[in-house]
């Protein structure tokens, strides 16, 4: 029903990629473990977007009657990220006045989901980042970033993504080599 | 989650675009419809520029099986038939350390198995000699495999020439997804091998792949434990490039092979692929392929040199509620089967060339919002049979966006091959010069859906109206191949998927099926057994996946296959296992069992010609960069 409303709105359909990415941002945290005790672990579940919304109204649509875990998800659109955001995810678009690398500068450490997206052309990635894979749009994990800023990925969410940025696996393997070395 | 359904419906390879397209319902287009998807249903979402609507693999109305790259990556399986095993679709059967009997819904047995069309990235790989495959001229790199698409039913009007009882469509990564370096090898008390891959860019331009793959495949045991001294080892290689320019995507690839065999066996051979593909106008999309292959078996008792040229186009328009697909291709295939002088069975002409063209069109009707309407038709013109016309009409119903039900009725063809009218044994049998196509009319139904939360479900049921299958038949005292063998079969094919804990997943599948065949005048009884295949009544398998950790996961599998009867062989539950240890990123080690349970069993063939399945482990390493 709702999908005829938005057929009659002057707002032309959401592109597909766009509304399967809006998608992707209700159904990926339940296979995340936010750290316990995290401030915040509010009623609401706070989704941001960081900088120049690529989403509109498809966000609010998409997440329309879903929970998680049992937290109704509020949307928050943010022009600058701060630390005091407050966010449970944040999908760091960036913009002309706060790039996507300082959008997750300011959060790391903080126990936030951040998200990035190929189409932004930025450098900086978040825990998850979407890729377009030929026609679909698949994600890179950061486990270094997820550390960073203490969440745990679920291993089904591990066998999903089509690459996985580990890079302490192996530097905590050179460290432990070179004191082993003489 | 509902791996089995919901999976990858690209447009790589030019064969599943055709599919996807045809069996879909393609109206997952709105955010509430993407809300009924799992994580890995919204991964395989088809987002193509053409397409506006997501087409989704889990809408087909046809028994499909698809075997990801993960699932074959967990299975321990070393090559691509013991993959197929995952299939529950599929019935296969190991005859010797080189080859098996691999069928879908009956006639399975190495003579009778060609009822099978196999496409490796749109390439038809069964072979035009007696219209089975010689699975151990199929080595694919695993690591670098994207799906298995593995129907069964008749899928003549789309895929034509030998898809009678189903279609495998084996599909390779795109090069952007293979890039860098990879090394996958495995080595154990029976196979062995390795591949080494690397991929790179060619800037904007796009992207390729080579690699190169080496293996030994171990004998096979006599029932008294004995070695067969069936050992074969081979070296493959290939490669594939990726470019796009504007609008335009084209795709290059080839490999060559090289196997050394029982009795100093020498096969050999090469194929070369391209495809170009191009969308115009946001509506039209535009297809175009072509291949080259080349085979040359030289075993001990027949030479056999297959030649094969094959060109195939398709347009997909989508307009109002429309997806129509019309394509045409040629075929032609020179076979070249010598035996030595003397020999009692030999081929004449020895050398034959036959080709194949056909015309199709397809469409899928969305003739409401949770009902689509398939139809096709297919116009199939070959040297041997003059013309067919294969038509196949499949409704899907979807009453919620959980539950699709879909019925089918399509008729199929298995064209004559080289063997079929040309094999001749002096003063024994003539040729079947005159030998027609055999015909399948399939009655299909079928359920499929996501029942509970965390589960998926998927039933199949056929029947099966055959006419004018090979048999030998005695006529004025002289042997011939006829289309004297007639009758049914029916059976269901049943499949689920469960996920206990987001780190546990249970798989299962059943299989049944059952044949009544009646001959015809002049139709030699002693023959039913070997032109009607063995198959077992019923297939059980259940496969357990647990992800222990980040790092380690563990996989088991059981699989139970009824007994045969003609010739006698026992069931058999053998069970696989296998452990892996991701060490870091892009280095894992893994364990694995196989046939666990008997030391060595059997599982087709006649004893004089049967090699049994040893019980095997072998260790592997997976490193990339």
């Amino acid at each position: 029903m709702a999908a005829q409303g938005l057929a009659h709105s002057a707002e032309p359909p959401p592109d597909l990629a766009t509304a399967v990415k809006a998608t992707y941002l209700y159904k990926l945290p339940p296979f995340v473990k936010w750290p316990d005790g995290a401030a915040q672990r509010e009623e609401n579940f706070r989704l941001c977007v960081g900088g120049r919304d690529p989403f509109g109204a498809v966000l609010e649509t998409a997440v329309y009657g879903q929970s998680i875990e049992g937290r109704e998800i509020t949307i928050s659109r943010l022009a600058i990220v701060t630390g005091d955001a407050a966010c449970d995810l944040l999908f760091a678009a960036g913009s002309p006045e706060q790039p996507v690398s300082q959008m997750l500068a300011a959060v790391a450490g903080l126990p936030v989901l951040t998200v990035t997206d190929d189409l932004q052309q930025s450098k900086a990635r978040g825990v998850i980042h979407f890729v377009r894979i030929e026609d679909n749009i698949r994600f890179h994990v950061n486990l270094d970033s997820a550390r960073e800023n203490r969440l745990t990925i679920s291993s089904k969410l591990l066998s999903l993504a089509v690459e996985i940025v580990d890079a302490s696996a192996v530097a905590q393997d050179v460290q432990r080599r070179e004191m082993d070395e003489p | 989650m509902a791996a089995t359904t919901g999976r990858r419906s690209r447009f790589a390879g030019g064969g599943a675009l055709c599919l996807i397209l045809a069996a879909s319902e393609a109206r997952a287009q709105s955010v509430e419809d993407l809300r009924a998807l799992s994580l890995e249903d919204l991964g395989n979402v088809q987002v193509t520029s053409v397409a506006k609507r997501a087409i989704l693999l889990s809408e087909a109305p046809a028994a499909i099986y698809v075997i990801t790259a993960d699932e074959a990556r967990r299975s321990g399986a070393v090559s691509l038939p013991e993959i197929l095993r995952l299939a529950p679709n599929l019935t296969v059967a190991r005859q010797d350390a080189q080859n098996y009997a691999i069928s879908a819904r009956g006639f399975n047995s190495y003579q009778a198995s060609n009822k099978l069309l196999v496409l490796i990235d749109g390439r038809s790989v069964y072979t035009p000699l007696h219209g089975g495959v010689f699975w151990d001229q199929q080595q694919i790199a695993l690591a670098d495999m994207d799906r298995i698409e593995v129907i069964s039913g008749p899928g003549g009007a789309l895929w034509g020439a030998n898809a009678f009882n189903g279609v495998i469509n084996v599909i390779s990564k795109p090069a952007a997804q293979t890039q860098g370096f990879l090394l996958d090898a495995a080595a154990g008390n029976v196979d062995a091998q390795a591949m080494a891959r690397y991929g790179g860019e060619f800037g904007e331009l796009g992207a390729f792949r080579i690699h190169a793959t080496a293996l030994r495949r171990g004998e096979t045991r006599f029932s008294d434990g004995a070695g067969r001294d069936d050992a074969w080892s081979g070296f493959e290689t290939g490669f594939r490039t990726d470019l796009s320019s504007g609008a335009n995507a084209i795709t290059l690839q080839g490999d060559y092979f090289r196997h050394k065999g029982l009795l100093d066996a020498k096969i050999a051979g090469g194929n070369i692929l391209a495809r170009w593909k191009r969308p115009f106008s946001g509506f039209l999309t535009a297809e175009v392929q072509t291949y080259y292959d080349v085979i040359d078996r030289n075993e001990f008792f027949s030479n056999d040199y297959i030649e094969t040229f094959d060109a195939d186009g398709k347009l997909i328009a989508e307009f109002r509620s429309h997806t129509l697909v019309a394509g045409a291709g040629y075929r032609t295939v020179t076979d070249r089967f010598e035996t030595p002088a003397g020999s009692l069975f030999f081929v004449d002409p020895s050398e034959d060339t036959f080709s194949i063209s056909n015309f199709f069109i397809h469409d899928d009707i969305a003739v409401r919002d949770d009902l689509t309407a398939s139809v096709g038709l297919k116009y199939e013109y070959s040297t041997f049979t003059g013309g067919q016309w294969l038509p196949s009409i499949r409704v899907a119903w979807r009453p919620t966006t959980r539950h699709l039900l879909w019925s089918g009725v399509s008729r199929a063809v298995r064209t004559p091959t080289h063997i079929d009218r040309n094999l001749n044994a002096t003063g024994l049998l003539d040729p079947a010069k005159n030998f027609g196509a055999e015909e399948v009319v399939a009655y299909e139904a079928g359920y499929r859906g996501r029942p509970v939360d965390n589960a998926s479900l998927s039933v199949s049921l056929y029947f099966n109206d055959y006419d004018d299958l090979r048999i030998l038949t005695l006529a004025d005292g002289r042997l011939r191949f006829g289309n004297a063998m007639r009758g049914y079969g029916y059976g269901a094919e049943i499949w689920g998927e469960a996920e206990l804990r987001p780190w546990w997943t249970l798989k299962a599948g059943v299989n049944f099926m059952e044949k009544r065949l009646t001959l015809e005048q002049g139709a030699l009884p002693a023959a039913l057994d070997q032109h009607q295949g063995n198959d077992p009544d019923f297939q059980i398998q259940l496969r357990s996946q647990m992800n222990l950790s980040d790092r380690w996961e563990l996989d088991l599998a059981l699989r139970a296959v009824d007994d045969l009867e003609n010739p006698a062989i026992s069931g058999y539950l053998e069970a696989d296992a296998r452990v892996a240890w991701r060490l870091a990123d892009g280095l894992a080690l893994s364990l694995s069992g196989r046939n666990l349970f008997d030391a060595h069993h059997p599982e087709t063939a006649p004893a004089a010609s049967r090699g049994e399945v040893r019980r095997s482990v072998h260790l592997g390493l997976r490193v990339s960069k």
